[in-house]
């Protein structure tokens, strides 16, 4: 009997043991859930706190953003504005917007972009633009300000979201300086030469570019001006061709002409197109120059003469100089050619001449009243020209006797050089008889004279050959 | 030992029995196992005393806490060390979160700069 006691004592030892072991599992078991659920809890919680502290730093992170952003634009120096698409009103303006416009950039936000277009049909052009290319860059317009002045603006726009409205932000620059600039330089080199060279800007404009073609010139200069001149203050004679030039320039324009340079109180003129224009111009020119001459006389002062040359030929229309100075500027022997010819009038007592080479292509030359001249030599040439007077500005009580004996002046002239020289004299007597005040029939007559008395000789060509310039 | 990155940084100086960590802990799970290493050596040296200093640990992630966690645990179970943390008030997650440790170790003493 002892034996199982002691088996069953044993046993009873064992699971005792056992109990005490697992209870002790049971313990750590237990403290280790505490654990895990305070290490969840922990966890958790650092998380909620880290969080928040990265929540609240990204927060101000995106208003210090915001706020050098804002600083940035305040500073810039272009006016920026933000607009809503659907309205057009004025969201957002920086610190100088206001003032271009004379306002403050808080009354801006009033306001609607249209408002300051001077013109209001730019909206439908800029929309359009934008739809287009969905921006603008440096479109160039003129703006209104608050008191009604106008400026001119270089103008960049984009598409832009702003407060979760479709908006447009527009960058603007006042360029009225640049303008007038623009308009200045303009004076000094004109549109049509910059067209006319096939340049789109000035700044395109180089030394040594030129067109080369065939062209009608025109010369012209004030008769006498020393005379006037005189006794003249430098003031005076500045105000004195410049009022001058200031009248007879735009005939040259209106005629589709240009200047290529001013001579002093001479002009010379290019007219790319027919030799019409050219010969109209100097018509015009004239007329101004008697309209001028009446408005002197009113204020007792004395006419002013004007000599005319015009020519057509090959000649190269360029600019010319240095680098650091240049100017427009054309030559060709027919360019020369042109200056002697508007000498010329001095000499024939006659305000316009014009070469054959121009004359023949006119298109109409019976529309104007047109009498050969001479033939004449010039300096440093071989070849004899026929030279043309266009009379149509004489004043009309000149110009009416000139065409009353037109047809006997050149049947005179035929004679004359067909070597018949007492017919001519004949003829030429009755031209003065009619006009005594034709000075052109008088040189002529004193030359067939001289011829009758003197004789000429087997190759005698009726050609004048002049000796200086 | 310690382990020295761009980030962060972890030491332990046996002979002041002090653990420095500093930067940002921002680490996975896994790869905080080395630091785990550092940290479990210097419990199982079971040091009378055991100073942590976080004072320059500016971020410390949810694995990171867990590690820390996981490392005041094994110190309460050898029941050999007194802990001293040293924490630093200018990092606003460390005042909520160390004082969390006190549940793992009442004892711990808790210390701020």
């Amino acid at each position: 009997m002892i034996k199982p006691m002691l088996e069953t004592e044993v046993k009873i030892e064992g699971l005792q043991k056992d109990i005490v072991n697992l209870r002790q599992q049971i313990e750590e078991l237990e403290q280790d859930k505490i654990d895990l659920e305070a290490l969840l809890e922990m966890t958790t919680e650092h998380s909620d706190s880290v969080e928040e502290e990265l929540f609240g730093k990204a927060e101000e992170a995106l208003l210090e953003s915001e706020r050098r952003l804002r600083m940035i634009i305040e500073a810039t120096p272009v006016a920026v504005i933000v607009s809503h698409i659907k309205d057009g009103y004025i969201v957002f303006a920086n610190a100088i917007a206001g003032p271009l416009v004379g306002l403050s950039s808080e009354d801006l936000v009033e306001h609607k972009v249209t408002d300051f277009y001077a013109d209001s049909a730019e909206t439908a052009r800029l929309a359009d633009l934008l739809k287009k290319n969905n921006q603008v860059d440096h479109y160039e317009m003129e703006i209104l300000r608050s008191d009604g002045s106008r400026f001119w603006a270089d103008i960049s726009m984009r598409y832009l979201e702003f407060n979760e409205q479709p908006s447009i932000l527009a960058a603007l620059n006042d360029i009225s300086h640049l303008k007038e600039l623009n308009k200045a330089a303009r004076r000094f080199v004109p549109d049509e030469y910059l067209s006319f060279l096939k340049k789109d800007s000035l700044v395109d404009m180089h030394l040594g570019d030129h067109v080369t073609d065939e062209m009608t010139v025109m010369f012209s200069d004030l008769r006498s001006f020393t005379t006037i001149s005189e006794g003249m203050t430098p003031q005076q004679n500045f105000d004195f061709i410049n009022a001058y030039l200031g009248r007879v320039s735009p005939t040259i324009r209106e005629n589709a002409g240009f200047i290529v340079k001013y001579l002093g109180d001479g002009i010379m003129a290019i007219f790319p197109g027919n030799a019409d224009n050219g010969v109209q111009a100097g018509i015009d020119k004239l007329n101004q120059v008697n309209i001028y001459n009446a408005d002197r006389a009113k204020v007792g002062r004395l006419p002013v003469g004007v000599g005319i040359g015009v020519n057509t030929g090959h000649m190269m229309v360029g600019m010319v100089g240095e680098a650091g100075r240049m100017q427009g500027d054309a030559f060709s022997d027919d360019v020369n050619l042109t200056s002697r010819v508007e000498g010329l009038t001095k000499h024939y007592s006659v305000s316009f001449i014009i070469t054959a080479a121009t004359k023949e292509r006119l298109t109409d030359p019976l529309k104007y009243n047109i009498r050969f001249l001479d033939k004449v030599q010039v300096k440093g040439k071989l070849k004899a020209l026929d030279l043309y007077e266009v009379y149509d500005a004489d004043l009309p009580h000149m110009r009416s006797l000139k065409q009353e004996t037109h047809a006997q002046y050149e049947q005179a002239l035929q004679h004359y050089f067909a070597r018949d020289f007492k017919e001519a004299q004949g003829i030429l007597f009755d031209v003065l008889k009619k006009n005594p005040q034709d000075k052109v029939a008088w040189h002529h007559l004193i030359k067939a004279t001289q011829c009758l008395d003197e004789g000429v000789s087997e190759n005698w060509a009726g050609v004048t050959v002049m000796t200086n310039k | 030992m310690e382990i020295v990155n761009d980030d962060y940084a972890v030491s332990y100086d046996s002979e002041t029995n002090t653990i420095v960590c500093s930067g940002s802990f921002r680490l996975t799970g896994r790869e905080y196992a080395a630091i785990t290493d550092i940290l479990n050596t210097a419990a199982d040296a079971k040091p009378e005393v055991l100073n942590l200093d976080l004072t320059r640990l500016q971020f410390l992630n949810s694995s990171g806490i867990n590690t820390l966690s996981k490392f005041i645990i094994r110190l309460r179970k050898h029941k050999a060390s007194q802990v001293n943390v040293k924490g630093n008030s200018v990092f606003a997650w460390q005042n909520r979160s160390l004082a969390n440790f006190k549940k793992l170790l009442p004892e711990l003493v808790l210390e701020f700069d």
